[in-house]
């Protein structure tokens, strides 16, 4: 065992092991409800892959569920499905995980086939044909028919000039369709492999039973020379970026971006205190007085990114019929700046430790959010303990941090905007 | 602990559900009025979301900024969640705060304020709400489906109501509303989470005392009548690149006994990744990201339903080819094999329904308000098991019609209209996006 961390008072623990090809595990016992999420987290995200090859990472996600050495096309899904477990992948800048939510009777029959995927898996021509038909779908779906998921895009491609975060997970249309079989099979053979690898389990299982398990199936599988990762640093914006979209949008969309901390920083939890502030809630600032008190927008969110290298703190509003950006943007920055010029006072400070410690709580209700909080943390900071030392710091973060981290990151220097407005109407 | 142990009266002749939890230091308490969308008036569609959304922004003498400060000092979400047959107030707090939490929903429940200004704010943000909603194409092809579908039937009623109905609403009427609907036989109480039955019941008495008893009487659905037509609803939206399909019948309500068969008949067809929908229309063809089937769970017949959304070019080959695989598997059936996977797909899955306490807690009040028997949850695997093919034939037999299938397109019209008439034959109906 490398280390253990109680989560809340109910007893349970986190455990991280590691086999001795570098598979990291991590176990949490709980038996609350007969099942078991099961999860696989790969530290290979869109921010390893590089222009003209853009979405591979995700494109592969897809073709993972497809065939292996030992299984027909299908049959992975076709035998989890046959006895109820529910399975489905995700791929985000930092990393790629695999879920399996499962009766607790079939976890033998999950690492079989996951054990089985991770090491053996077969890609031929007809599948990546096929999955680059579906990924060109998904991303009509998510990108070029969806406003949010437009502005989105734009937001990162003109917020970021040389780190890789400037290009979608999804990729740029073009390099999906240029996606070939070679492509696919020499990302597998780089990334896929136990040592760049954390299988997290959360649910009803013994645990000796369980690493046992693993090692049975994993503790063969050979680690590969993972490629050592350039560090890419974003050089400091000094200038406001801004861009206008002609869209088909009933009403006018604004996205701002500023660059924040990244997950591990120091300053994380102190922007997302800041951010509870000014946009979260109906009594917070923003929503206050542009969606409640001047009925400008009719909604308007505000995210702090959990990103490894910095990422955008995003401001999203939708204005209301007959309102402009224009107008919408001098309410923004008088409250931004306030807040960059006062400090927030304790009541409202302790409103939003409260507010993010309720949530907190409630995203580890489910197995499978307690296993995706322990997957994403480990994977994106290199210690799933931080998640609760996160949670641990932003207790004690004092409203003079607020003032200096909204001073410090939501600069309007800093800032990039991009925005949707439909085409005006001929008089 | 047993359904009977879960389930009790509370204040008024209340009904109250309990699944307490000590993992973690939160609770949720959920109100449920039997009342939902489908009890408004024809001409006033939105009235039940309207009148608790407006109890909701000020009560007990709090204005609504005050109210909402309130709850988030208290690290406290409390959400107005519309639907069909019943509309819920959702609290959601930190444990060591659910007391001061409850008194607030108290209030908002017994003692709205229901402010003449708000009334006028609402509409005006329920109408903004809309124009959100426009601009998300999936959302918007639920609206126009539902409608398409059920027309004058109360579920093809949007929720939030239309532009016209809006305006037909007040605070006086939400005042109505409420006075004639929160008593103590149209309420569930809901807990989940760490707070102990003793404390629980003690605060639902002092919080809850003022209540008055009675209820109102649930009105039976009207029978939704065959439309006995294929038709096709072509939503048209500018510069779309993607068309969302919605095809789609009514479907038996939750409580019948054709529900299940025909669930599982569903599960077999579109309710998985190897299902017959997404073998043939993804794995094979790379014609769409989804292809799913559904069928709706409700007090009244729902929709049995598939989504996929295809490029613009390739619409019209996937209308055809969804249309042709929703005939044959009506005219021919399913296999043994298939019908056994889904059943045992279905009883597997289970549990993930029921797997936090706040999914047992959503799963019995959505029982109580569709009249399913007490013993649902405790039952369900074991009748899951127990379907038969003759059933789920005889259920298909007795409510598929593929000659009376609904189907909402959601693209641009002047690009789809023509290669679409050349693979569906029936009538096809062009209506701006925004023109409901």
């Amino acid at each position: 065992m490398e280390s253990e961390q109680p989560l809340g008072a109910g007893g349970r623990i986190a455990r991280k092991f590691r086999l001795a090809n570098g598979l990291g595990i991590l176990l949490l016992r709980d038996p609350s409800a007969p099942l078991i999420a099961y999860q696989t987290w790969f530290g290979v995200g869109s921010r390893h892959e590089r222009e003209g090859k853009t979405g591979i990472a995700h494109l592969f996600e897809h073709l993972m569920f497809n065939q292996t050495e030992q299984l027909a096309p299908g049959e992975f899904d076709r035998r989890l499905e046959a006895v109820g477990a529910e399975t489905n992948a995700a791929t985000w800048v930092d990393w790629t995980f695999y879920r399996n939510s499962l009766p607790r009777e079939q976890l033998a029959l999950v690492a079989e086939l996951e054990a089985d995927r991770m090491a053996h898996l077969v890609v031929h021509d007809p599948q990546v044909t096929s999955e680059r038909e579906v990924v060109a779908n998904e991303r009509r779906f998510r990108v070029e028919d969806d406003v949010d998921g437009f502005l989105s895009e734009q937001l990162y491609r003109l917020a970021y000039t040389v780190h890789p975060y400037r290009w979608p997970t999804i990729g740029w249309m073009a390099d999906i369709e240029g996606i070939t079989t070679e492509d696919a099979r020499a990302f597998y053979h780089t990334y896929y492999a136990p040592n760049n690898a954390t299988l997290v389990l959360v649910g009803d299982f013994e645990e000796r039973a369980a690493l046992d398990l693993i090692e049975r199936h994993y503790g063969t599988l050979p680690s590969s020379n993972l490629p050592a990762e350039e560090r890419i640093v974003e050089p400091p914006q000094t200038a406001e970026r801004r861009e206008l979209f002609i869209k088909p949008v009933a009403t006018e969309r604004l996205l701002w971006g500023w660059r924040g901390p990244g997950l591990a920083e120091e300053d994380h939890p102190a922007v997302e205190i800041a951010v509870e502030i000014l946009a979260s809630g109906q009594s917070s600032r923003l929503v206050r007085r542009l969606v409640i008190e001047t009925e400008i927008a009719s909604s308007l969110h505000m995210s702090v990114p959990e990103f490894r290298d910095p990422g955008l703190v995003e401001l999203r509003v939708i204005l209301q019929r007959g309102h402009s950006a224009v107008a919408a943007k001098a309410l923004l920055d008088e409250e931004i700046d306030r807040l960059a010029a006062t400090a927030p006072d304790e009541e409202e400070l302790e409103k939003a430790k409260c507010r993010i410690e309720a949530r907190f709580w409630h995203s580890l209700r489910p197995h499978d959010g307690k296993a995706e909080a322990l997957g994403h943390y480990q994977t994106t900071t290199g210690d799933y303990r931080r998640l609760f030392r996160a949670a641990e710091r932003v207790r004690a973060v004092a409203p003079a941090e607020v003032q200096r981290v909204v001073a410090h990151y939501l600069d309007a220097r800093r800032r990039t905007i991009v925005t949707a407005a439909a085409p005006r109407r001929k008089s | 602990m047993t359904p009977n142990d879960a389930r009790s009266e509370g204040p008024a002749g209340s009904t109250v559900f309990r699944e307490e939890n000590h993992d973690l230091p939160v609770a949720r308490l959920s109100v449920t009025l039997r009342l939902g969308a489908a009890a408004d008036p024809a001409d006033q569609m939105g009235l039940t979301a309207f009148a608790a959304e407006l109890a909701r922004r000020g009560a007990g003498g709090r204005g609504r900024t005050q109210l909402d400060a309130e709850l988030e000092r208290l690290g406290a979400e409390l959400e107005v969640v519309p639907g069909y047959d019943s509309v819920v107030l959702d609290l959601e707090v930190l444990a060591r705060n659910f007391e001061p939490a409850v008194r607030l929903l108290a209030d908002v429940l017994l003692l709205p304020d229901l402010d003449e200004g708000e009334a006028t704010k609402l509409q005006r943000e329920t109408i903004a709400a809309l124009d959100e909603l426009r601009d998300d194409d999936s959302a918007l092809a639920q609206r126009f489906f539902s409608h398409q579908l059920y027309g004058d039937h109360p579920y093809g009623r949007p929720l939030h109501g239309t532009e016209p109905s809006l305006t037909r609403l007040s605070a006086p009427l939400a005042r109505r509303t409420l006075e004639r609907t929160i008593a103590g036989g149209n309420l569930i109480f809901g807990l989940a989470g760490d707070v102990e039955r003793d404390r629980f019941e003690a605060i639902l008495a002092r919080r809850f005392g003022s209540l008055r008893s009675g209820s109102t009487a649930t009105e039976p659905l009207p029978t939704l009548r065959p439309a006995s037509k294929l038709r096709l609803l072509l939503v048209d939206k500018p510069e779309r690149t993607q068309s969302q399909i919605l095809l789609g019948q009514p479907a038996p309500r939750w409580a019948d006994p054709d529900f299940l068969p025909l669930q599982v008949a569903a599960t077999a067809f579109g309710g998985t990744f190897t299902a017959r929908l997404m073998t043939e229309v993804r794995v094979k063809r790379g014609l769409s990201y989804g292809a799913t089937a559904r069928l709706g769970q409700g007090r009244g017949a729902r929709a049995l339903a598939v989504t996929v959304f295809p490029s613009l070019v390739d619409t019209p080959k996937t209308l055809a080819l969804v249309l042709e695989l929703w005939r044959a598997w009506v005219e021919e059936g399913l296999t043994e094999d298939e019908v056994e996977f889904a059943k045992n797909h279905m009883a597997g899955s289970f549990g993930f329904h029921i797997a936090t306490p706040e999914d047992r807690l959503d799963l019995a009040v959505a029982a109580e308000v569709c009249g399913l028997p007490r013993d649902y949850r405790e039952r369900a695997v074991a009748r899951i098991r127990a379907v038969t093919c003759e059933e789920v034939r005889g259920a298909m037999e007795r409510h598929l019609r593929p000659q009376d299938l609904a189907i909402t397109v959601v693209s641009t019209a002047k690009k789809l209209r023509g290669p679409l008439s050349k693979v569906f034959s029936g009538p096809i109906e062009v209506v701006p996006y925004g023109s409901f």
